[in-house]
């Protein structure tokens, strides 16, 4: 006759003992005797309870938690793009452009293929839109930084100057589509705003 | 037999408290889902719900109330900065209690001597017993601690999330990084040698 296994000790202390070994259990003196003491022995290890913190205790832990989160909280940084002091140039930028973008197309049509002007080109393009058109004018955009002179964009407040983490012109042109949306609504509900 | 097994393990399963029912597990969910919004007020309300229920487990291990309040604390603090790990697969009260009990592993702060400011606050509760009771109560549950302190810490862990607040051999498990057969065996082990240690004690 073999004995029940600790495992199986486990399961019958949980109830789910099952088919022979169960049946084993019923009829055996020596696995019902251990079973009895385990039951008896968990009994008195719940007869120990924990008392009630007092509650200084208690309002000590909440307090010291809610001023760890805070801190954590003011330690984080927004994301890159939201931050005003990044928003506000790569903002005025964008402003700068459209401005530049709604002149020219109200002028008489460039010609599109002007030698040496794929800017003038997609100035072209945006003259058969009501409204601004959001690819052209990023890529309009990706263009003009790049090509641009790193100092006149610096004193312009477009480009971080050296030494500034997240320069500003990776941050507009690496936005996501989602994230060119956004900026693309602010800035249009700054346009709004401006009577532009 | 089976039933008065059974009816232990519930009995365990409800004493995890009414933050195991399904109405609260619904509002455990929006509070979570507003914390990882960054409501720092929401994270709070979570707090004042489980830091009862954790204060137990840590006290279980350390056996000291302030020792228990700072593991408690580490515990939330963890909780915070993980909240995105939280995939609600389990009770927020299981995942916080497997941050605790790590928070505790870790610590090793089991291994500082036991303190028996239990007893004395238990024998202001139970003004209602004559004094040999009491005093027989208090040596018991010291008994008790000490025993279920000097087992090893996994065997100690597996005890408390079992025995105490009734998670489940796969819980456990998970809590610990080890398998369902090992945890039962954990148990088991544990078990016998608590047996030992606290011989025929009613």
């Amino acid at each position: 006759m073999r004995h029940l296994t600790s495992d199986e000790m486990i399961d019958a202390l949980d109830g789910t003992l099952t088919g022979a070994r169960a049946r084993h259990l019923q009829h055996c003196a020596t696995c019902r005797d251990q079973l009895a003491d385990v039951e008896a022995l968990i009994g008195t290890l719940r007869s120990v309870g924990v008392p009630d913190p007092p509650a200084a205790l208690m309002a000590r832990v909440s307090a010291t938690v809610r001023a760890a989160i805070e801190a954590d909280t003011s330690r984080a940084r927004p994301a890159p793009w939201l931050a005003w002091r990044l928003l506000v140039p790569s903002g005025a930028l964008v402003v700068v452009v459209a401005a530049l973008v709604s002149t020219l197309a109200a002028r008489a049509p460039l010609p599109t293929t002007a030698p040496g002007s794929e800017h003038a080109a997609m100035i072209a393009d945006t003259e058969h839109t009501p409204e601004l058109d959001a690819e052209a004018s990023w890529r309009l955009l990706g263009a003009l930084v790049a090509e641009s002179d790193p100092t006149t964009l610096s004193q312009a407040g477009i480009l971080a100057p050296a030494g500034l983490a997240g320069s500003i012109d990776r941050v507009v042109i690496d936005l996501t589509p989602q994230e060119q949306a956004e900026l693309m609504r602010l800035l249009r509900e700054e346009l709004d705003g401006t009577g532009g | 037999m089976d039933h008065i097994s059974a009816a232990r393990w519930t009995g365990a399963a409800a004493r995890r408290g009414t933050v195991e029912g399904v109405e609260s597990e619904r509002d455990d969910r929006a509070l979570v889902a507003a914390a990882r919004a960054g409501d720092a007020d929401a994270f709070a309300e979570i707090v004042a719900r489980h830091r009862r229920v954790v204060y137990q487990v840590c006290y279980r291990f350390v056996n000291d109330p302030d020792a228990a309040a700072d593991l408690v604390q580490e515990t939330f603090v963890r909780a915070w900065r993980g909240l995105d790990r939280f995939r609600g697969g389990s009770a927020l009260s299981t995942w916080l209690f497997r941050i605790a009990i790590n928070v505790c592993l870790n610590r090793r702060a089991a291994e500082q001597p036991p303190h028996d400011v239990l007893e004395a606050q238990q024998l202001e509760d139970a003004s209602a017993e004559s004094p040999d009771r009491r005093l027989i109560r208090a040596e018991r549950a010291r008994r008790v601690r000490r025993a279920i302190a000097a087992l090893p810490d996994r065997q100690r862990a597996t005890v408390i999330l079992r025995v105490y607040h009734g998670l489940s051999h796969r819980e456990i498990a998970a809590t610990l990084g080890s398998s369902v057969g090992a945890t039962k065996a954990n148990l088991f082990h544990a078990l016998t040698k608590l047996r030992k240690m606290l011989g025929s004690e009613p």
